[in-house]
């Protein structure tokens, strides 16, 4: 709370872009999807894109903080509070994620009494559930200061942030489909990306609040996480460079059309600009121990990797809705004429297109407003104000 | 383009669009109240009872020889489901999309729904309501004016094939417009010949005949999309074995469903024939036998008048020609060399130098020898773009038979020349003598019900006096000759539909002083109208029994299906209103029952005219003809409907314009090589499954696959800097239209196709017909159904709009 | 075992669009869905062609739902919404559907559409038969093989409209049936056979 009213100009716009995406998810409750930009072509769209991202985001956090109980690495132990804050909040927006794309969010309960167990969605929703409950207790361990059980909290941390990743890769990687989406180094790569982009956003979180003056870190475990990205980006270039000569070098038809599509389609500037900004670039500023210690390098480099890993579940998960299958005029039946105010002959699309709408990006800032939101008051309480016993029931409610 | 293009300015498309569903409907209807909103009329009729179902039964389109047979669903009064009717043989369980599609397009956006009277200039769109009464008084009056000033002939009352509107033009003393110039350019040139398919090439047996044809060679026509609710017959000739040859310049539908596509330069049809026949003669393939017995091969042609020689001249003021028998032909005694009557003599001369002496005449034969000689495949192969070969394979093959030359209307059929490929075709039949025999037969195979066996329905009796006038100039010539007309009732589009250049149409429909549009859709032609009266659809009635027709091998009822939607009336309904205005309403039918029984009581058949109304509904709406499980063939006994019985393959009336017998010549517009240097590519205006002419041009469901759209090969896009899906303007001197382009490799170079009535509602801006020919060779005034109105004899060039 | 089945000729088929339309009309489909599209193969404009004027070639291949024996969206539902039933049919319980569209991410065959939004109706009323459910925003559809139809004993809607006699109906496990007999004489093939989904519906030349 200490944290939300030192920021009020920033609490205040971060409240309204809350208020505004809960209008907008209002307007797609009523009008239903047909209020995004979604069809029946590209049926996944923005929201699963943050799904994914922010699934991978949590990693970091949660991966840094059980790695330095688990393995002793003392000083990331430091940085262990911050860390599982952000991983806590970015898998609760990133479940949010889920069931705001859900077209029959009144019947979720379905779930429950008739779980299909070969659907990897049924498995990353109990892997999911199961890691935030993991983020809960490491909270609290934490914060109670009992060491013991937050090692033993931690030993059950790594392999389901190993495995959240894994199985989220899997809702994708599964679909033979998607030629683009159906490789087994899909859930490597989601593992590799989660840890990149976590450890990214980590290092901006920690700077930010250092700036801030809330949470001391020392530029040694800024230089060494930023280390420890630098070989995570290393990994997610080399899965990415295996799983793309592995769909080149056979040069089958399906390979080639998903190449194209990704090197010169419509998906390639989110390619180009990950592999060019996303890898090769934060790489070779993070590769020399000198920008290491400098934090504004440090702070280009990890937004670049969260932004290149954003381009890339762009274009992971859209590439491959492009181009059917089954290919031929006049095509998909784009979905509700009101929507994409298609009449007659535009109803259908040979190739399927996405572009998000207005309600889509507000819906996703009113979001991401709130996950900022939530991190700071959870900051406020866990850390910056920790000893405010008051202040931390005022904040329950403003996460909520 | 005059006041159509200023009437939609600076709108784009789809908000013209939106706009014209509310024009279409109640042109400026503003304080209409209910009237005007379609969900007040659409509204359940009773919202709180239980849904009540029931099942009626009708026919769907005469116009493309379809006439299904449809089994209709009515829920709460509104019709929900429409299947083909169940009764009967499979093969007479037919439907299309375009039957499909009336669940929502009946009570579409495009329908008029009120009376509407114009208070804009014409052309403008803008209407307001007004009652009935008012309406027909109003009509009535403008009527009796007319006739009373010029005659009763200054009223043209002018009908679609669709409309019931028999009685309204006799009644009125009106004239009927003439000869149409649509679908008779190869029938005038075939039909005299055969002395079948008035005019139409409706000489065809049913295409069921096909399966037991070794060649089926399709020309000109598009079967798999024109009759496409007996598409499967094509498709199972082709299994049974038939070798399936479609000649088509674009890959067309049927092309690609055919054994081979043989691509072809538009408008030159004739010369494929042309070459073909010196083929034939040269090679010796013709049926000998036949050509001596069944044609006017032998028949003598006098050397002085180049005409027939007959027995006595004939009366010019001849009602009916004078028959073989009373006024015979004579062939040349091959032994004695003497003329003889053509009935004396069973193995005439073919040629007259069969036998001695010199008569003062030559053969048929003779004279054809001497005119096919320019005529080889060699020759045909420059023009038509076929490989000499291939032409002369295609010669022997179709000359071994047994084959069937299915002709059509929808391509060499739009152009000038088109009486020439009719009588060159009649030429390939007469010496082949693939006719009249099991899997041989030639005209057009299009349409299940007009080849099939049709039961004989008689009319309801009108009193001696209702004959409609004679029409001295034809509809399409009156915007450029003189002529009485000055007013006009028409029933569907005449003014956008049925005349070519359109600017020159409008101006001379702006003339007159009277202008009626019934039809239950707004269509681009009411625009021009002070009057639109919405009629009815198909599966609308206001009495249980609407009407009967001639349908595929049996009789269909039309009994009401749902009420009539907003106000509209049925024409009868309409006819019998007007006839009230002129003291005539007691001779019509009370009823559509009343009219159906006495169609059944006067036929000629008498297991027709035995029929009882009630049967027939009991048997859920269907007769079906006796004999249906025959096959229906044409000419079995090899008489012909032709004064000598013979296929008489030398036309007399033709002297005068050198095509006695077929002699090539060019399209009249598209052989022009000038102007081909400035709109190099030729439009052809095509039939499609989405439509039949312009109906169904407001059917949201057919308007998802098509709009009108211009097709072209992707070579001439890109020679002109326009990419696929682009909006393209089609000019020439006559004016343009706007539309979306696709890029097709079906589409010949050089060409470029739309679909039939593309209408400025449907397109980007203006009218199809803004820019297609309307030239009437003088030939055409001779021929058996006058000129044909040759629309896709037209050049245009395209550019990026 | 029941396997019911459409087995479709691609010669015969004329790429008229009547089957798309019947079935449109038949499952009271709204605006902006379809269950069952016909497409010129390989061709981006319809009645496109592939090859070079004049060398050319037209395939129509009409898509919808390929009731798959290994069915992609059946193993990926969540809730088992959609399910196989005991004669072969992939079907959709419509109240188990969440509306998370992991099945139209599964389908290869692109068969599967979405109420984006409350259904849309032209005549802004039900069409078609009134023992079709009529479907909620937010849930998938697809081909239901006609289930109310087959139920009963009658041909589905598209393969009863056809006007090219292109569509048989039958149970493929009926070795004596006609579309058994199709797929076994005229060596009927599947689409996308490599993707292993093994469909009901078939296609011969």
């Amino acid at each position: 709370m200490e944290l939300l009213k030192r920021n009020k100009a920033l609490t205040g716009v971060l409240a309204v872009l809350v208020v505004v995406g809960v209008g907008c998810y209002i307007a797609q409750l009523v009008g239903g999807l047909a209020m995004t930009g979604m069809n029946n072509g590209t049926s996944w769209g923005l929201y699963i894109t943050c799904f994914m991202f922010f699934v991978g985001l949590s990693a970091g956090g949660l991966i840094v903080a059980s790695s330095a109980s688990i393995f002793h690495i003392k000083k990331f132990k430091q940085v262990a509070m911050p860390a599982v804050i952000l991983s806590t909040v970015c898998i609760c927006i990133a479940g949010l994620f889920v069931l705001i794309d859900l077209g029959g969010l009144y019947r979720v309960w379905r779930i429950l009494t008739g779980p299909n167990p070969t659907s990897p969605l049924i498995w990353d929703i109990c892997v999911i559930t199961c890691y935030l409950v993991i983020n809960i207790f490491y909270l609290h361990f934490m914060r109670k200061g009992n060491d013991h059980a937050v090692s033993i909290v931690s030993r059950f941390a790594l392999p389901v942030a190993i495995l959240v990743h894994s199985v989220t890769a899997w809702i994708f990687g599964l679909e033979n489909a998607k030629e683009g989406w159906y490789t087994a180094i899909l859930a490597p790569i989601f593992v590799a990306s989660a840890l990149d982009s976590g450890l990214a956003l980590l290092l901006l979180a920690l700077t930010g609040l250092r700036r801030k003056g809330i949470f001391e870190v020392s530029q040694d475990l800024i230089a060494s996480l930023a280390g420890l990205l630098a070989t995570c980006v290393a990994v997610d270039a080399f899965f990415i460079g295996c799983e793309l000569l592995t769909t080149a070098y056979p040069g089958t038809e399906a390979g080639v059309l998903i190449l194209s599509e990704l090197t010169a389609g419509p998906t390639a500037p989110f390619f180009w600009i990950e592999i060019l900004c996303g890898l090769v670039l934060p790489f070779c500023i993070l590769v020399f121990a000198k920008n290491r210690q400098n934090s504004v390098l440090v702070c280009v480099a990890s937004g670049l990797i969260v932004l290149g890993v954003f381009f890339k579940r762009i274009w992971l998960l859209f590439t491959s809705f492009i181009t059917p299958d089954v290919y031929g005029a006049p095509g998909l039946i784009s979905g509700s004429s009101v929507a994409r105010h298609a009449q007659g002959v535009d109803s259908f699309a040979v190739i399927s297109s996405y572009a998000p709408t207005a309600i889509e990006i507000f819906v996703v800032l009113g979001v991401l407003a709130l996950g900022f939101l939530a991190f700071m008051a959870l900051t406020g309480w866990l850390i910056g104000a920790g000893k405010n016993a008051t202040a931390t029931e005022q904040a329950a409610p403003a996460t909520a | 383009m005059t006041g159509m293009t200023s009437s939609q300015g600076g709108l784009t498309r789809r908000s013209f669009l939106k706009g014209t569903a509310v024009a279409a409907g109640a042109v400026g209807l503003a304080g209409a109240g209910s009237m005007i909103s379609t969900d007040g009329w659409l509204a359940p009729a009773k919202a709180h009872a239980t849904p009540e179902e029931r099942t009626a039964y009708t026919y769907h389109q005469k116009h493309c020889g379809g006439c299904c047979a449809l089994k209709c669903t009515v829920r709460d009064g509104r019709l929900v489901l429409v299947q083909p009717n169940d009764v009967g043989e499979d093969m007479y369980r037919t439907i299309c999309l375009k039957g499909i599609s009336e669940v929502t397009h009946i009570y579409g956006d495009g329908r008029v729904q009120t009376p509407l009277k114009r208070v804009g200039e014409r052309g403008s769109g803008q209407f307001e309501p007004i009652s009935w009464d008012e309406a027909l008084d109003d009509i009535a009056e403008r009527v009796k004016e007319i006739q009373a000033q010029y005659g009763k002939d200054a009223l043209l009352v002018a009908s679609c094939a669709e409309a019931d509107s028999t009685f309204l033009g006799p009644l009125l003393g009106a004239q009927s417009g003439g000869f149409t110039g649509i679908d008779v350019g190869v029938g005038n040139g075939l039909d005299p010949a055969t002395g079948l398919g008035a005019g139409y090439a409706m000489s065809a047996p049913e295409a069921r005949d096909w399966a037991r044809s070794k060649l089926v060679l399709s020309v000109g026509t598009n079967y798999c999309e024109s009759s496409l609710p007996s598409a499967y017959l094509f498709v199972e000739a082709k299994e049974a074995g038939a070798h399936m040859v479609t000649v088509d310049p674009h890959y067309s539908t049927t092309a690609s469903k055919s054994d081979e596509w043989i691509p072809i330069a538009p408008g030159t049809d004739a010369a494929l024939f042309l070459g073909m026949v010196s083929h034939i003669l040269d090679n010796k393939l013709y049926d000998d036998a036949f050509v001596r017995q069944h044609t006017s091969f032998p028949f003598l042609v006098d050397d002085a008048t180049h005409k027939l020689l007959r027995d006595h001249a004939e009366d010019p003021a001849a009602e009916e020609p004078e028959t073989g028998a009373t006024n015979p032909f004579f062939v040349m005694d091959p032994v004695t060399g003497n003329p003889i009557r053509f009935d004396q003599m069973t193995m005439p001369a073919l040629s007259v130098t069969e036998a001695p002496g010199n008569v003062g005449a030559h053969t048929v034969w003779d004279l054809m020898l001497e005119t096919q000689k320019p005529y080889t495949t060699a020759w045909a192969a420059e023009i038509t773009g076929i490989p000499q070969e291939r032409i002369e394979a295609l010669a022997e093959e179709y000359a071994e038979g047994p084959s069937s030359l299915a002709l059509g209307w929808g391509g060499n059929d739009k152009m000038t020349n088109a009486d020439i490929s009719g009588h060159a075709a009649a030429l390939l039949v007469a010496l082949t003598g693939n006719i009249g025999k099991p899997g041989a037969g030639v005209g057009v195979y299009v349409g299940p019900d007009y080849n099939s066996w049709l039961p004989a329905l008689g009319a309801w009796p009108v009193p001696e006096e209702w004959a409609a006038a004679d029409s001295e100039v034809s509809l399409y010539d009156m915007p450029v000759k003189e002529n009485n007309c000055h007013g006009a009732i028409f029933w569907g589009d005449f003014i956008a539909q049925h005349v070519a250049d359109m600017n020159l149409t409008t101006q001379w429909a702006d003339t007159l002083d009277l202008i009626v549009s019934i039809d239950p859709y707004f269509t681009e032609g009411a625009k021009w109208s002070d009057y639109i009266l919405p009629a009815t659809s198909r599966f609308e009635y206001d009495d249980e029994i609407g009407n009967i027709a001639d349908g595929y091998s049996q009789l269909v009822l039309q009994e009401k299906v749902i009420e009539p939607l907003f106000e509209a009336k049925t024409d009868l309904w309409i006819t019998r209103e007007i006839a009230k205005r002129f003291g005539q309403d007691a001779y019509l039918p009370k009823t559509g029952a009343e009219r159906v029984e006495a169609m059944l009581a006067t036929s000629t058949d008498p297991q027709v005219a035995a029929l009882k109304l009630d049967d027939i509904v009991a048997n859920q709406g269907v007769w079906p003809s006796p004999d249906r499980s025959e096959i229906r063939t044409v000419a079995d006994d090899l008489k012909f409907a032709t004064p000598s019985e013979r296929l008489e393959v030398y036309y007399d009336n033709m002297v005068p314009f050198d095509q006695a017998l077929p002699q090539w010549e060019p399209c009249e517009e598209i052989g022009n090589e000038d102007l081909r240097a400035t709109y190099p590519l030729q439009l052809t205006n095509t039939r499609t499954r989405f439509r039949i002419h312009n109906q169904y041009n407001d059917a949201k469901w057919l308007q998802l696959y098509y709009e009108p759209t211009v097709v072209a090969n992707p070579s001439d896009l890109e020679a002109r800097g326009i990419a696929n899906g682009d909006i393209v303007e089609v000019f020439n001197e006559r004016g343009s239209f706007t539309v979306p382009c696709d890029a097709n490799d079906a589409i010949r170079p050089g060409s470029v196709r739309i679909y039939e009535a593309g209408t400025a509602d449907y397109t980007v801006a203006g009218n199809v017909q803004n820019t297609t020919n309307r030239t009437t060779i003088e030939r055409g005034y001779s021929l058996m159904c006058g000129p044909v109105i040759p629309f896709s004899d037209t050049l245009v060039d395209i550019r990026k709009a | 075992m029941t396997r019911l089945a459409i087995v479709i000729s691609k010669d015969r088929c004329v790429g008229c669009h009547t089957c798309a339309l019947s079935c449109k009309m038949q499952n009271n489909i709204p605006e902006g869905l379809m269950w069952n599209r016909v497409l010129t193969e390989g061709c981006d404009v319809t009645d496109g062609a592939q090859g070079t004027y004049p060398n050319l070639t037209r395939t129509y291949l009409p898509v919808a739902c390929q009731h798959c024996q290994n069915a992609a969206c059946q193993r990926v539902c969540p809730t088992g919404a959609t399910y196989k039933d005991d004669k072969g049919r992939v079907e959709i319980d419509y109240d188990k559907c969440i509306g998370c569209r992991m099945c139209m991410a599964a389908c290869p065959y692109n068969a599967r559409v979405f109420n984006w939004s409350e259904p849309e109706r032209l005549t802004q009323a039900n069409y078609g038969d009134a023992r079709v459910p009529v479907r909620p925003k937010g849930v998938v559809e697809k081909c239901t093989l006609c289930k109310e139809r087959t139920d009963d004993g009658e041909k589905p809607m598209c393969v009863i409209c056809c006007p090219g006699h292109a569509r048989f109906y039958g149970d493929l496990d009926d070795p004596e049936s006609d579309v058994a007999k199709l797929v076994r004489d005229k060596h009927a093939t599947a689409l996308l056979e490599e993707m292993g989904t093994q469909p009901s519906v078939h296609y011969f030349e």
